[in-house]
């Protein structure tokens, strides 16, 4: 079992293709400083280009192929819009071009994303053997997707101006930081920033602090924690103790909001370098007081999505409590398939919405009579079996691990011991930066007069010397002294 | 000063990202890595098809990684803020009192059922065999382990694996390898010549040979700069070199080459001194491990022959078994082929010895080859 995971590492590095990511080698020491040296240089007319170029040289280590379904998605949605504009006054042909572009988008989504789990859902529900391509997934997808569909239904909403300029349009597509794992921006809010944005050096050193806070997320506690839930996973949940069942999946709590808002902060960091501002995509999700208020702190740019386009055109809670519920409930079961091509997801996305609306009905007051202390732990509880959900794949292993968590005959035993030695430095570490613990001590520090002369050279070093520290543990992921059967 | 600050940072960021590439590409590089055993990455070229299959990126990813500024130092530093954070356990190796251990930790029941049933059929065939598992340094340490090691028990492997044979068809030699002094090494999976040679005095009941006593033998240090395997996993500076040990009879100085299974004589001696130059001393044993070879002593034309089967743990107990012996052939499945394993005949053997250490024989699939051996 533990050779599993080791052997997963191993694997992970020799064979396994890589996209190119951050928290990489190749992103770090070529990419980047390939891309802003020359992004740095050029005149300001050329900066958009650059970044097109760029964002596509990027795209295509991962996806040397794929790179087409993205500018061709970028493509669509370009001639959308100017369609959209020229015909300023015909609502038929405005609409009917809005529709296409939805309908083309959502398409690819649904080919690529979704082809496996469509087919092989009729599959079984039909008893049918539709053959299945299998078409591996384009990275970020479900991103660039959604981040070009926000133009077109905010040119049709008239709130936006068209974006003629097709490099200009391409660049916001495109562009590096955010089109692997978000934040999904809005044309609207860097339609500006596009057409005339400053970089000065408090940008650019705004920029390096959000982007080594990232990776350290990354690197140092999300990819170490996940090697605890990466074992615990696949081990025998009905011969698991109560303290490893609890600890796998808290592991897993924590390194799935490291990984994100790592990668979160990472694409911010990166777009304050160019001189962009993207907007946050998480506030502390788990000081959150209500499962409502969590859906508001975490992957925020992806509820926002869904509010602005699908839930207020829906109708919102405009109309009536029967229809809110309704209207809930859809861009619930939507944000949840959004997350993953299997039906643990929408089960998972229903699990949020039921709480949302039994929260909104029948329970908000009770919630609020309660010591905030309490709201919090029911709140990060509620969310700790959302994460069972959402990574058993196999539903049917989950009344298993839920069994072990509530096992008093087995509450302890030597693996409990084992990856509690091991990992709980990091993961307490992890807890309290969750839980903004010591934010609120470093911000005190900085308020005191004593500090306030030295705390920007403190803080500058800090920063570069976790930076180095990622990168050996980056490099450390490069080295294999597993191949035994050569000794 | 926060101004002043921010330059600063932005300057040492920027160095950092823009020198590291420049350094990596026109240092000096290395083309093998000793400790990894294997091949470093060379600059990939560019084609559309390494492009398309993603093959040139990988290339590109595995190159930096494998020359990176300091490779060895940087992991290193690594491990030891691993081992602050109470991160003890590295890549399976723990270190116990300044010893380096690898954790025992059955990976798969179904090897262990394959392996048993591949050996009990074998058995079956020929009934002139011993099975032998070596317990590791675990067993050894088993009392000095932390409460934290989470380590199955190795003695409890080894009494199932033998609880269908019958007494002549094993050995049991855990008992040798509990007590005396450095019977394994600190920074290397294997035993150490004094472990072998304990081993050696409890293997010899069931091989029916008589062993020579201690002081039959001239005992030398050949190296006492040795770094192994485990010190590769975990680049522990704290731990101690190992030494190389070389038993020698003192009277009737053995005659001994090794020849390949065509007859070729591939080395004059059993042993290997060009090894005590590289990192892995301890093939400094028979060299490096080969499919086939025959291990021929001269001076013994009349003893009997020996077959054994075996991982890397055996190459230092040849040296004893050797001098009982007309001639060894020893087999090491992970490189033979069937059609090697097809031309082995047990029955040209007084005895087939099948050999392994327990950590190696909990994950090796290759035992199953045994069933080429008729």
């Amino acid at each position: 079992m533990f050779n599993a995971i080791y052997k997963k590492i191993n694997i992970k590095n020799i064979k396994k293709e890589k996209f190119m990511v951050f928290s990489e080698l190749t992103f770090l020491f070529l990419f980047l400083p390939f891309t802003l040296l020359i992004y740095y240089s050029v005149p300001f007319k050329f900066k958009n280009f650059i970044l097109l170029l760029t964002g596509i040289i990027f795209y295509s280590f991962g996806e040397p192929v794929y790179v087409l379904v993205m500018l061709l998605s970028t493509a669509i949605d370009y001639t959308a819009g100017r369609i959209i504009d020229r015909f300023e006054n015909n609502n038929t042909i405005r609409k009917l071009t809005l529709i296409i572009s939805i309908i083309i988008n959502l398409s690819l989504l649904g080919v690529f994303k979704y082809g496996t789990m469509i087919i092989e859902s009729i599959n079984q529900a039909f008893d049918l053997s539709l053959h299945n391509p299998n078409l591996p997934l384009p990275i970020g997808i479900s991103f660039f997707t959604f981040q070009s569909m926000s133009y077109t239904i905010d040119l049709y909403r008239k709130n936006i101006p068209v974006q003629k300029n097709f490099i200009s349009f391409a660049a916001f597509v495109t562009m590096f930081p955010q089109i692997v794992a978000g934040p999904i921006v809005k044309y609207e809010s860097i339609k500006n920033e596009l057409v005339s944005r400053k970089i000065t050096s408090l940008k650019i050193s705004d920029g390096i602090r959000r982007f080594i806070c990232g990776l350290a997320k990354k690197v140092l506690i999300a990819n170490s924690l996940g090697e605890v839930w990466s074992v615990v996973k696949v081990s025998e949940y009905t011969s698991l103790s109560c303290a490893t069942a609890w600890f796998g999946i808290l592991c897993f709590t924590f390194q799935i909001y490291f990984d994100f808002s790592g990668y979160s902060d990472m694409a911010v960091g990166l777009g304050k370098m160019l001189g962009f501002e993207f907007p946050e995509n998480f506030n502390f999700p788990y000081l959150s007081k209500s499962v409502s208020q969590f859906w508001r702190r975490w992957h925020i740019t992806l509820g926002d999505w869904f509010k602005n386009y699908l839930y207020i055109p829906l109708g919102g809670n405009k109309k009536g409590t029967l229809r809110t519920i309704f209207n809930l409930f859809v861009v619930w079961l939507l944000t949840g398939l959004w997350h993953g091509a299997s039906w643990n997801f929408v089960i998972w996305g229903g699990y949020f919405g039921i709480l949302i609306i039994l929260e909104k009905f029948l329970f908000k007051n009770i919630l609020l009579s309660l010591p905030k202390f309490f709201q919090v732990m029911i709140t990060f509880s509620a969310v700790i079996f959302g994460w069972l959900i959402f990574e058993m794949t196999d539903i049917s292993l989950i009344p298993d691990y839920l069994g072990a968590m509530i096992n008093i005959k087995n509450l302890f035993d030597s693996s409990s011991v084992y990856y509690l030695f091991h990992y709980s430095i990091i993961f307490i570490t992890a807890f309290l930066i969750a839980f903004k613990i010591p934010q609120k001590l470093i911000a005190y520090l900085k308020s005191l007069s004593c500090f306030k002369k030295s705390y920007p050279y403190i803080s500058s070093s800090g920063e570069i010397f976790t930076f180095l520290i990622c990168i050996f543990y980056l490099v450390n992921a490069g080295y294999n002294p597993f191949l035994y059967f050569n000794f | 000063m926060k101004f002043k600050a921010d330059i600063i940072k932005i300057f040492c960021f920027f160095l950092i990202i823009t020198a590291t590439p420049v350094i990596i590409f026109f240092s000096k590089k290395q083309n093998f890595s000793e400790t990894e055993n294997r091949i470093l990455t060379s600059f990939p070229h560019f084609t559309a098809q390494g492009y398309f299959s993603r093959e040139y990126m990988n290339n590109l990813s595995n190159y930096l990684s494998d020359h990176f500024v300091m490779r060895e130092k940087i992991i290193s530093f690594k491990n030891n803020i691993e081992r602050l954070a109470l991160k003890n356990e590295i890549n399976g190796v723990l270190n116990v009192n300044g010893n380096l251990v690898e954790i025992f930790r059955q990976p798969n029941q179904n090897i262990k059922k394959n392996n048993i049933n591949t050996i009990n059929n074998f058995i079956k065939r020929h009934n002139n065999t011993v099975f032998c598992l070596a317990p590791t340094a675990q067993h050894y340490f088993k009392d000095k382990l932390p409460c934290y090691s989470y380590a199955d028990s190795e003695e409890e492997y080894i009494n199932s694996c033998y609880k269908n044979l019958d007494g002549a068809n094993f050995s049991n030699i855990s008992a040798s390898l509990q007590d005396g002094e450095y019977l394994y090494y600190r920074s290397d999976h294997h035993w150490t010549s004094n472990g072998a040679f304990n081993a050696y005095q409890s293997i010899s009941d069931k091989l029916g040979i008589t062993p020579y006593s201690r002081n039959n033998f001239t005992v030398s240090s050949k190296s006492k700069d040795f770094y192994g395997t485990l010190y590769s996993k975990t680049f522990d500076n704290s731990v101690k070199k190992d030494e190389i040990i070389k038993y020698e009879l003192k009277e009737k100085n053995p005659e001994i080459n090794i020849t390949d299974e065509k007859g070729n004589v591939i080395n004059q001696s059993l042993y290997y001194p060009s090894q005590l130059l590289q990192k892995d001393k301890y093939s400094y044993f028979l060299g490096a491990n080969k499919g086939v070879i025959n291990i021929n002593n001269f001076k013994n034309k009349d003893a009997p022959n020996l077959l054994i089967i075996k991982d890397s743990y055996a190459n230092s107990l040849i040296p004893f078994l050797s001098l009982h012996y007309s001639k060894i052939t020893l087999i090491d499945l992970r490189y033979t082929t069937p059609t090697q394993l097809k031309k082995i005949n047990p029955n040209d053997f007084s005895k087939t010895l099948i050999l392994y250490n327990v950590i190696g024989f909990s994950k090796e699939k290759t035992v199953s080859k045994l069933k080429f051996i008729v």
